[in-house]
């Protein structure tokens, strides 16, 4: 079935691509693959050329009351004109590939666009010391899902969508006007106004369980705020205050600990040097909850200082870890 | 396999790729692509059938791999020219773009002077499409990664030179920091961090190290011949060359976090109570006893008894942390 599409699509590619004039309608009918009845061959070369325009493909339409319609590729939309690349940048753009092939939705983007400008087969020599090994498995239909949300994005569509949230069994139906996609840690996560909550939300790509489209045709759904950034919005929400919380936090980095800090991006830290050489740093209008998930993956080294009562939420949890593991498992 | 939307421009990139080349190995189509060589195969077979009418040999695409492993293309019937990128596309450059400064790769300059020289013949409105997209999609750092690989070109000249790297190294296994001479033979990305593998002149073993774990790094003037093989397989995933020295755990994951540890964890198993139970080999380190802790009592090491006692005692000495002052 997906073979003989893309047969047809490649049969029709090559026709329209060799092709000096439009091609009439009557030789687009002798390719394999199109059915004989007239009815049945308009509908299925609409979706063809459908297909081919999403891909960037520009198919025009020619011909007046006198002639039969032809087609044919508007050349100045088609060609890319030449781009003379150092060898610097065509190992550069190699090395894209390698390393966005390990995320899904930049891998194939990023694949298609060397495709199409002829830069696959070129793998310079330079880039053989690095390797990338892809995670041995990938989540079925998440390729599928970013693509569907990328294009609405791109488009201002709203998408309706089934969402199983964290810890809750419910399922729930949404409408969604995506602003923007981010990975982190391995994960994608939508951004955008949600219908059913009238806010602005974030939602797990992983989680959501189905999602379509709302609307048919090309026409834009909504308008997203101007100069919305994804990056300023996570930025926010990540780190800076959430859930109405705005407090500084103040950790403290031993020694040992204390080249972690050299690393720490961002305007909104302050250290200070205490006596025995460690180190605190204030953490400005944080968000409590990933600021203490994140102390606790870094170990014995470092510990929250201020607030009092989020140092003690730490030491509660650390203290059910001990609980936990006392004796025999029951 | 692919449907046929995407299946397209993959047929394309190959057709492309052999119209300039002429004759490829399929075993680079086939990793450039990032497809299995069944599948490219596949691919060239299908390829092989289209054409126009009335598909004599002339108007057939002339493509097949040879018995030497080569891909060969032979005529023009379907010569795709360097084609405009829709804005996903182009949109995608800059994204592996943002991911290779966030990660510190030496290459990011030479990769955003490309990227600008092929905007600036993109179609005017399909260069503004793809950065009001890139604007929109994003990568997104933790705060002690975002600054993090500064040694990437050190450990990159390095590995070219085949010259001997004296470094500062925290183990996150240990907690401890410890100077070492390493050969570096292999930088190795993947979707979480990069890593360096290397002969360890301090334990006497090829070993793996984090990239943004290397605290400081000299190159010396001493060289090294490299292996002839490796494969980093052997060193990272699931089951390197020395998992004989890995310990089987079951962990107990609550109800409460039950969801959380199964999306965490692919090979974890729903249990009856909302929960879930995890049987892994893992390496019996600090780093396993913080991700441990990391659930705040909603991970619970089942067995062996040792591994369970360490948690124990690391979890003990962070509340004695908290206890202090």
């Amino acid at each position: 079935m997906a073979r003989s599409k893309s047969k047809r699509l490649v049969d029709l590619l090559t026709l329209l691509l060799s092709a000096r004039y439009a091609v009439s309608r009557a030789s687009i009918r002798k390719l394999e693959g199109y059915p004989r009845g007239e009815e049945a061959f308009h509908r299925q070369f609409e979706r063809d050329k459908a297909a081919l325009r999403e891909l960037g493909f520009p198919i025009i339409e020619v011909g007046d009351e006198e002639r039969d319609a032809g087609y044919l590729l508007e050349r100045a939309r088609l060609k890319l004109p030449d781009v003379r690349l150092s060898p610097e940048e065509t190992v550069a753009l190699a090395l894209a590939r390698r390393i966005g092939g390990l995320h899904s939705l930049v891998g194939g983007n990023v694949r298609q666009a060397l495709g199409k400008l002829g830069l696959i087969g070129m793998a310079p020599d330079s880039t053989a010391g690095v390797v990338a090994v892809a995670p041995p498995a990938r989540a079925k239909g998440e390729e599928d899902r970013l693509r569907l949300i990328e294009g609405a994005i791109a488009r201002s569509q709203r998408v309706n969508l089934r969402y199983r949230k964290l810890g809750a069994d419910e399922v729930s139906e949404r409408a969604v006007d995506p602003y923007g996609l981010y990975v982190h840690g391995g994960g994608w996560y939508l951004v955008g106004h949600d219908h059913l909550r009238k806010a602005t939300r974030t939602f797990r790509t992983s989680r959501i369980e189905k999602i379509a489209r709302a609307t048919r045709g090309a026409a834009a759904d909504f308008a997203a705020p101007k100069d919305f950034r994804i990056e300023d919005y996570v930025e926010r929400m990540l780190w800076g205050g959430w859930k109405g919380v705005k407090g500084d936090v103040v950790v403290r980095f031993e020694p040992s600990d204390a080249w972690r800090i050299e690393r720490l991006a961002g305007a909104r830290i302050a250290v200070k040097r205490a006596a025995d050489g460690a180190l605190l740093v204030r953490f400005q209008r944080a968000n409590p909850d990933s600021l203490l998930a994140w102390v606790a993956t870094l170990g014995r080294g470092v510990t929250i200082v201020e607030p009092a009562a989020l140092r003690a939420e730490a030491r509660r949890s650390f203290e059910r870890v001990v609980r936990a593991h006392a004796g025999k498992p029951r | 396999m692919a449907h046929a939307p995407e299946h397209i421009p993959r047929l394309l990139a190959l057709v492309r790729a052999l119209v300039s080349a002429k004759r490829l190995p399929l075993t680079q189509l086939a990793e450039e692509l990032d497809v299995t060589e069944a599948e490219l195969r596949a691919d060239i077979e299908l390829l092989s059938l289209c054409g126009l009418p009335p598909y004599g040999p002339d108007n057939l695409i002339d493509i097949q791999v040879g018995k030497d492993g080569l891909v060969r293309l032979s005529n023009r019937v379907l010569a795709p020219p360097p084609l405009q990128l829709t804005d996903e596309e182009a949109a995608g450059l800059r994204l592996a773009l943002k991911l290779a400064e966030a990660q510190g790769w030496p290459e990011s300059r030479a990769l955003a002077s490309a990227i600008r020289k092929l905007e600036h013949v993109l179609l005017p409105e399909r260069r503004e499409g793809a950065r009001r997209l890139a604007r929109r999609v994003g990568v997104v750092v933790d705060p002690d990664d975002a600054a993090g690989e500064r040694w990437l070109a050190l450990v990159q000249r390095a590995i070219a030179a085949c010259a001997s790297v004296d470094m500062t190294y925290y183990s996150d296994g240990r907690e401890a920091r410890t100077e070492r001479r390493v050969d570096p033979y292999r930088l190795v990305a993947t979707e979480h961090a990069r890593y360096l593998i290397a002969f360890c002149h301090l334990r006497q073993a090829v070993l793996t190290f984090r990239l943004d774990r290397i605290l400081r790094a000299k190159q010396t003037a001493v060289r090294f011949t490299p292996p002839a093989e490796l494969e980093p397989r052997d060193y990272l995933g699931d089951a390197p060359k020395d998992a004989a020295n890995m310990v089987a755990v079951t962990v107990k994951f609550a109800p409460s976090v039950g969801r959380m540890a199964l999306e965490s964890y692919p090979a974890a198993k729903a249990t009856a109570d909302g929960g879930a139970l995890l049987k892994a080999r893992v390496w019996a380190t600090f780093a396993f006893c913080r991700q441990i802790v990391a659930w705040g009592g909603g991970a619970e090491v089942l067995e062996p008894a040792g591994v369970r006692e360490m948690v124990r005692k690391y979890a003990r000495e962070l509340v004695t942390r908290y206890e202090e002052r």
